[in-house]
């Protein structure tokens, strides 16, 4: 069975923006498992559970693993993978003699169970772990400018990292609304070109942005370029 | 604790007791700015004590702007004098107590403000998780060090430049090239 793990970032922007339910004819489309790991359970549940502020919110993602449409996984394979993944990570961004601990273990269950799930994909919102993955020399140049001091990068611990996670891809949340959107699962969202002029153009850009102002790490630039193509 | 961090921390507290004896109207701003200083620390060490001295700092700021002229500097200046002396000392504990005692002393100032100033602490929290994350920390490991929730630093991160900043990996294009193949 095919599946896409996600971290708590996507659950939490999609949340936020009272777009969860898309999830569901997502997943249907997809044919497959959307997991998270008992470790992201626990950031966008059982945390919140016990405040005030987002208790709702945790509530409506429970929700959706009562209706299977989120799945839980955990396994030791999981657990083990996600330590080691961590211990690599934590250790290949380095100032003077001090390693830099850039990384929680649940975002690394996430990457491991990608591995031991054989995901089509990650979905991750932050930036540093699709970053590390990506384009781990930038890091390096952010690092310099922001710390002060000169960092510097393990290429062996780097190299090692890269290769258990060889093939794994990151999706955002932005990127699932966009497929949304293609796929028709908003159209109920558009209004009258008599109430606005270019209304899909609109909508998009309403999306992207409420999903960018509750932390996904989309840029400016990528909104106008998405905006551009979906848009017509 | 470290001696860098060490370092640090007093000469935070120093300049937050020089402010509160010179006394003037940049008063506020001032101790904002420093609550900063601490937070290359609390990203490259994970210290604590870092990170609470730059929310106390930052939440007393938001005190002096909203209290202004009613609040009495003295009762302040001599606790953080203790704070530096304990630390100065290598006296841990007797430091840590003495901060529990000042954010005590701020949260208890006065009844109607009470509530004010545990949602400004809050929210010093959250604003030094986002600073955290612009040092290099991701979002989980931000929100972590801070103890606050993803949920709260998601929402605070998103209305920063955060996003803008290292650039990316595969461009747009591709990237939704390759999520529409995942639903085709």
């Amino acid at each position: 069975m095919k599946a896409l793990v996600f971290d708590s970032g996507p659950i939490i922007s999609l949340t936020l923006n009272g777009l969860l339910w898309m999830l569901r004819p997502l997943k249907q489309r997809f044919k497959g498992d959307f997991c998270i790991t008992k470790a992201v359970y626990g950031e966008i549940i059982s945390y919140p559970l016990h405040t005030k502020k987002f208790k709702l919110e945790a509530f409506q993602v429970l929700h959706l693993i009562n209706e299977g449409v989120l799945k839980v996984v955990d396994s030791p394979a999981i657990v083990q993978r996600a330590s080691s993944l961590m211990e690599t990570a934590n250790h290949t961004y380095s100032v003077g003699d001090h390693p830099l601990a850039m990384f929680h273990y649940a975002e690394m269950t996430v990457l491991a169970a990608c591995v031991e799930l054989k995901a089509e994909a990650a979905v991750v919102d932050e930036k540093m772990t699709r970053i590390v993955l990506e384009n781990p020399g930038r890091i390096i140049r952010v690092l310099a400018k922001r710390m002060h001091h000169k960092p510097s990068m393990d290429g062996a611990r780097l190299e090692a990292l890269q290769a258990e996670l060889r093939g794994l891809r990151i999706i955002r949340s932005s990127e699932l609304a966009t497929i949304a959107y293609e796929l028709g699962m908003l159209r109920h969202y558009i209004p009258d070109p008599s109430v606005m002029p270019q209304p899909k153009a609109e909508l998009i850009d309403a999306i992207l942005w409420g999903l960018k102002l509750n932390g996904c790490a989309i840029s400016e630039k990528e909104i106008k370029q998405v905006v551009k193509i979906e848009g017509k | 604790m470290l001696p860098e961090v060490k370092a640090d921390i007093l000469a935070v507290l120093d300049k937050l007791i020089a402010i509160l004896q010179a006394k003037d109207d940049k008063d506020a701003l001032e101790v904002r700015e420093l609550s900063s200083h601490v937070i290359h620390d609390a990203t490259l060490f994970e210290e604590k004590d870092a990170i609470s001295v730059a929310v106390f700092v930052y939440g007393f700021s938001k005190i002096m702007q909203r209290m202004g002229q009613d609040i009495d500097y003295q009762e302040f200046s001599a606790p953080l004098s203790a704070a530096a002396k304990d630390l100065e000392a290598d006296d841990l504990e007797g430091f840590r107590d003495t901060m529990r005692k000042l954010f005590r002393m701020v949260s208890s100032r006065d009844e109607k403000i009470n509530l004010y100033v545990s949602d400004v602490l809050r929210h010093a929290r959250i604003k030094h998780g986002s600073n955290v994350c612009e040092h290099g920390m991701s979002c989980a490991k931000s929100a972590q060090l801070l103890d606050v929730s993803q949920w709260e630093l998601m929402q605070y991160l998103g209305k920063t430049t955060h996003s803008e900043q290292m650039g990316d990996g595969h461009d747009i294009r591709s990237r939704l090239q390759f999520a529409r193949g995942l639903f085709s």
